[in-house]
């Protein structure tokens, strides 16, 4: 079983809100998958390194090419301006 | 006509008895038509469509050489980026976004002609086996639409097992292709990771996604692995490799296929039934049957729930509602903006990934779960080492349950239950193809999984093409459009 403190710092951590959470649900949730997951932590296995994919790859020449056009790209933002992507201030609305 | 498979509709477009266009339009109509019952596509692509079927069919007019696939609708699913037509990946999240390059799969299939119906309902961010957590809602399964289509590429199985589409494009990071390919009826290949480029395919965890064919056939999926399977300079875990419909032979004599019993665990009798049978119908056609042993199994699940979250929780830290995708209204600064934007954007399951990815990579976790989760990685590497040494391919069930009910009250958990076998492979890299063997006591379909060694489709394929000579594609789903030309 996590703890609503854990919960509340492993969000935190993972840039999630809580609010309007089921905070007994998902943490019964949560716990349970991480229940399911303390199999890992005790698992008696052969000695093996670890591994990322076990693969190593061939890294292309850095040549310098053009990018996507900056219009195209801040299509997809909410809320532009001169070629910038607008965040909103702090304590600002932004729409 | 009755047009099943890609040689008989390519058949078809090349003689003339109807046109690429003709099709095209016989196809979004039916996609219309049975899309609001079935929530195989989260959109249609009809103007896309019609040009590339027109194009096709100026192509055909100009004659010489063409691919199979040219002028062959076919459905793409929708975490797979296409330039200027929206990719959702299912989530609120990417409702609107709209990508400004090409996924390396989308620029080969359309360099062979090949036209594209529409955009295929998947779970959020590929995270899920019954297609139940699409912001759209679940695609339903086309043998029984009280059932789940399966996930995460469910929407690309529905429109392929309903004819609405002659083949499609998945992905899958722990059975994504394969369990809906099981559940509708359907071949689904999961290729070598590295044997087909993921640019442009929205990442859920990336040393273990790979994107491959789900179609009626085994012959379907070597053509459409043959026009995907290319090295890609710009996936550096790009591989590729040479095309395998020339090695489907149907031929098995002295095929090696490793039968490890852990796979057959507490399954039902009926899916028991079926693969055993499967196998037996190889043995009889000269394979040999080898038992193996594969003890790591009960470790790979939540070994593979481990690293796949974690690599989430990374690879989502993207969506901050800054640069594209949804943006939250309401915030007092930006932290609070940041946090509320993922906790709109995103739905449960794939909030839950997160927390469950973040916790095992914070300070204090790491080592036991991460840390260990790896080792296990490397360890069960070996063991499949040490059984592609005595074999030339492992057969199991592909899931061990068939089409679950929609709505179904599993927890978490017990639905991660039902990939246990399914996630080996991708924890290891290998290919995999998913085959229909045999019918539950309720009629739904059941699948048989092919594993071989790295860079072996072709011995997966040919294994597959053999099982429908032997059982005369009686357990193919055949749902073809009809089109009168």
């Amino acid at each position: 079983m996590i703890t609503y403190d854990e919960l509340r710092k492993i969000a935190a951590l993972a840039k999630l809100s809580l609010d309007g959470e089921d905070m007994a649900a998902l943490a019964a949730d949560v716990g349970e998958i991480i229940e399911f997951a303390e199999a890992v932590a005790g698992a008696d296995i052969p000695d093996a390194e670890s591994v990322g994919t076990g693969e190593t790859y061939p890294l292309r020449e850095d040549v310098p090419g053009l990018s996507a056009p900056r219009d195209d790209i801040l299509r997809n933002a909410a809320q532009s301006s001169g070629g910038y992507f607008v965040a909103g201030k702090t304590g600002r609305r932004l729409t | 006509m009755n047009l099943n498979g890609i040689r008989e509709t390519s058949g078809a477009l090349r003689s003339g008895k109807i046109s690429c266009v003709e099709l095209a339009r016989a196809y979004l109509d039916a996609a219309e038509r049975r899309n609001a019952e079935l929530r195989a596509f989260v959109s249609l692509t009809e103007e896309t469509a019609l040009a590339q079927a027109a194009a096709a069919d100026e192509r055909l007019r100009g004659g010489g050489e063409s691919s199979e696939l040219l002028g062959v609708p076919f459905v793409l699913k929708d975490n797979i980026s296409t330039a200027g037509l929206r990719t959702t990946c299912a989530s609120r999240m990417l409702e609107n976004y709209v990508p400004i390059y090409d996924a390396a799969v989308w620029e080969l299939l359309r360099a062979e002609g090949a036209v594209l119906i529409g955009k295929g309902n998947m779970d959020e961010f590929a995270m899920g086996s019954t297609n139940e957590t699409s912001y759209f809602g679940g695609a339903r399964n086309p043998r029984d639409t009280s059932r789940v289509a399966g996930g995460s590429s469910g929407g690309v199985a529905a429109a392929v097992a309903a004819g609405l589409a002659v083949y499609g494009i998945g992905s899958d990071t722990g059975g994504s292709i394969r369990q809906p390919a099981s559940f509708c009826g359907l071949v689904g290949l999961k290729p070598t990771y590295g044997a087909v480029s993921r640019r442009g395919l929205i990442a859920y965890a990336s040393s273990l996604d790979q994107i491959g064919p789900i179609t009626r056939s085994a012959r379907d999926a070597a053509a459409v692995f043959d026009a995907i399977c290319r090295r890609d300079g710009l996936d550096m875990t790009s591989r590729g490799r040479e095309g395998v419909s020339g090695s489907l032979t149907g031929g098995v004599k002295g095929l090696r296929i490793g039968i490890a019993r852990e796979f057959f665990e507490n399954l039902p009798p009926d899916i028991d039934g079926a693969v055993k049978k499967a196998a037996g119908l190889f043995e009889d056609a000269g394979a040999e049957l080898v038992e193996v042993s594969f003890p790591l199994l009960k470790y790979s699940l939540p070994a593979y729930y481990i690293l796949a979250c974690a690599e989430a929780s990374s690879n989502l830290g993207r969506y901050d509602g800054l640069r594209y995708g949804y943006r939250t209204e309401e915030y007092s600064d930006l932290d609070e903006f940041i946090r509320r934007t993922r906790s709109e954007g995103f739905g449960a399951e794939v909030r839950r990934r997160i927390l469950l990815g973040t916790y095992v990579l914070s300070a204090g976790y790491y080592d036991a779960y991460y840390n260990k989760a790896q080792k296990l990685r490397a360890a069960i590497k070996n063991e499949f080492a040490e059984i592609f040494t005595r074999c030339d391919c492992l057969l199991t069930p592909t899931v061990p349950v068939t089409a679950l009910p929609s709505g179904g009250a599993l927890s978490p958990v017990e639905t991660y239950q039902t990939d246990i076998c399914t996630v080996p492979v991708n924890i290891v890299g290998a290919p995999a193809v998913s085959a229909p063997c045999g019918f539950d006591t309720d009629g739904l379909p059941i699948g048989m999984q092919l594993i071989g060694d790295a860079f072996r489709e072709d011995i997966l394929l040919n294994a597959a093409f053999a099982f429908e000579e032997m059982t005369e594609r009686k357990y193919l789903t055949d749902a073809a459009l009809e089109v009168i030309a």
